[in-house]
């Protein structure tokens, strides 16, 4: 394929720009931090519980490192990597255009190469940061638990392979929305005329739609934007939170995590053609 | 595969029009860069120069006509990826990236990272700056960089808009060296545009000149600077007396007085070449002390001057009419 020129001329320019790193050692800091800070403050609370009562919290007894791990996932962590996926795929474009250097692409690949090129390059660039990010969160999660079963009043509620498997299922059903968020950055870069345009216009409607969702009602369950972790009670990143804890009341409903894989697939796609059709059209 | 090989020619436009809002920016332009050739493209500005680049490049789609790159329609243009060098809107650099790191970007773009740019860096005095961010660069460092960009991957075909706009004499001189290098060499087709026009005329050896989107001169540099009325720069004394010998000499078209160095001198236009001995014997003859005398060498600022002036009188001859019966 001939896009793949283009997809290791991005992943070059973002792996050896100061900018391109920092997108994929910021959310991995955010999230590892908010474990550690998350840590610290059990700790403290539970010495002060110690310290009021004699009594060790009951909480810590059942804690395991899934839980902090989840809350690194579905914390801040992920909301600046939606936030990046965001504006990576929205400069993507129009950065180029902006700085004259969109000449120099076209001469190298059709528009149509470059739309996909540039889409693939972003996605794999926020699946590394991904993976830092869950690898800075099990760090941190490690360091005061294990990742061992869920044991409450010596009942297993849940055991450490079945918890790996619903992280690893939180995870497939929600990088897609993620995902998404940098297609449908990449739509807004073809459509834009400067990087400050696209910046505006890929933040601030999906920032006002995560806002205000619930506003939506069932409709939301039809927008990448629920499945998102930010601001979003749907996303499965979220929800990971709860069910790494094995809660009682929180299970992953019927078709959930599949919904919440298929509909920002479908969008990310449908993003990508409609920013394809436009660059196909606009002038360089 | 090369165009001497296939047969068509690097770049080749045919009755190309393009309009904007404000009226047409190019005007059914035929132009054909062949093999080998350094075109020059002038113009004043807003002439449609760097419009012609976009549309001769597919950048943009003309209302009519067609253009093509080594046979293929200038839109599908990436089908020649790595055969057109290009310098167009500025450096274009990327910023953040270093100087060693945008020629490594442009050759991975076209599928040829690894390439070796050292001895390009080296010519264009850039080894130094090979580690430093494109961002810390100044504009005729980043230049210098896109002219290293352009000639990175040897192309067939050099696209450039004001290469030697940013860049002192003697690095003007060596980028200019490097493109009639790669025409001479390397058969490289060249469309470059410049103000520049001393510069120019040291590399072209065609010419186009664009006027308000429209072909005013196109062929053989050399030829069209032969069409300048030949000229004879005169310093004497007295000089009103040489100026009254030389309006009554038969070969003389023309005397008008020019002011060079601080010491005004005459300009008179030969009907013919080589009258420069005769001039000179006359002027003698008349008692005239002729403190130097030597024939003008047409240049292409002169002719650019003449064309413009030209189109310009013609323009206002076509107006004046029409203001006089409204």
């Amino acid at each position: 394929m001939s896009c793949l020129a283009i997809v290791r001329a991005e992943l070059f320019r973002l792996t050896h720009t100061r900018a391109g790193r920092l997108g994929v050692l910021v959310p991995a800091l955010l999230g590892g931090g908010q474990v550690l800070v998350g840590e610290l403050l059990a700790g403290v609370k539970a010495a002060r519980a110690l310290a009021e009562s004699g009594a060790i919290v009951g909480d810590a007894q059942v804690e395991t490192a899934f839980g902090p791990l989840a809350d690194g996932l579905g914390g801040l962590g992920a909301m600046a990597l939606v936030m990046i996926a965001l504006l990576t795929g929205a400069f993507t474009i129009v950065r180029e255009r902006d700085q004259g250097s969109l000449p120099q692409w076209l001469l190298a690949r059709s528009r149509g190469d470059l739309v996909v090129g540039k889409a693939l390059a972003t996605c794999l660039y926020v699946i590394v940061a991904f993976v830092a990010l869950f690898v800075a969160s099990m760090g941190a999660a490690a360091l005061r638990h294990d990742f061992s079963a869920i044991v409450d009043d010596g009942f297993e509620m849940a055991s450490a392979q079945e918890l790996w498997i619903e992280v690893a299922r939180a995870v497939g059903a929600g990088l897609p929305a993620i995902l998404c968020c940098a297609c449908f950055g990449v739509l807004v870069s073809a459509a834009t005329g400067s990087v400050g345009a696209a910046a505006v216009g890929a933040v601030v409607p999906f920032t006002l739609l995560a806002l205000f969702q619930t506003t939506l009602g069932s409709a939301a369950e039809r927008l990448f934007i629920a499945y998102a972790p930010f601001f979003s009670e749907r996303a499965p990143l979220v929800r990971l939170t709860k069910v790494a804890r094995a809660f009682s009341d929180t299970h992953w409903e019927s078709g959930e995590l599949l919904r919440a894989a298929l509909v920002p697939g479908g969008e990310a796609v449908a993003c990508l053609v409609l920013a394809w059709f436009i660059t196909r059209k606009r002038a360089a | 595969m090369n165009a001497g090989a296939t047969g068509q020619a690097p770049l080749e436009l045919i009755g190309v029009t393009k309009r904007w809002r404000g009226g047409p920016a190019l005007d059914g332009v035929d132009l054909v860069v062949p093999r080998g050739a350094v075109v020059g493209l002038v113009g004043p500005s807003g002439a449609g120069k760097t419009t012609l680049m976009r549309v001769a490049l597919g950048l943009l789609e003309p209302d009519a006509g067609r253009a093509s790159v080594f046979g293929v329609p200038a839109a599908q243009i990436a089908r020649n990826s790595g055969r057109v060098g290009l310098l167009l809107d500025g450096a274009a650099l990327e910023p953040g990236l270093t100087v060693a790191d945008n020629l490594e970007l442009h050759a991975i773009r076209h599928g040829r990272g690894g390439t070796d740019a050292k001895p390009l860096l080296e010519r264009l005095g850039l080894t130094r700056l090979a580690s430093r961010r494109a961002s810390r660069l100044s504009q005729g460092e980043a230049i210098r960089v896109a002219l290293a960009r352009a000639l990175l991957l040897a192309p067939d075909l050099l696209v450039l808009d004001e290469p030697v706009a940013h860049l002192d004499p003697a690095l003007a001189t060596t980028a200019l060296d490097l493109f009639a290098e790669a025409a001479r060499e390397r058969g490289t087709a060249i469309l470059v545009s410049s103000h520049q026009l001393a510069e120019l005329e040291r590399v072209a050896d065609r010419l186009l000149l664009l006027h308000q989107g429209k072909v005013l001169l196109h062929g053989d540099l050399a030829e069209l600077l032969a069409t300048i009325t030949p000229a004879v720069r005169v310093a004497a004394r007295p000089l009103e007396k040489a100026r009254a010998v030389l309006v009554r000499d038969p070969q003389v078209r023309s005397v008008t007085s020019l002011r060079v160095d601080g010491v005004e001198v005459l300009r008179v236009e030969t009907a013919t070449n080589g009258a420069t001995a005769a001039l000179n014997a006359a002027l003698h003859v008349a008692g005239v002390a002729v403190d130097s005398i030597a024939p003008e060498r047409p240049t292409l600022e002169e002719l650019f001057r003449r064309t413009l002036g030209k189109a310009a009188t013609a323009s206002h001859e076509a107006v004046a009419p029409r203001g006089a019966t409204g």
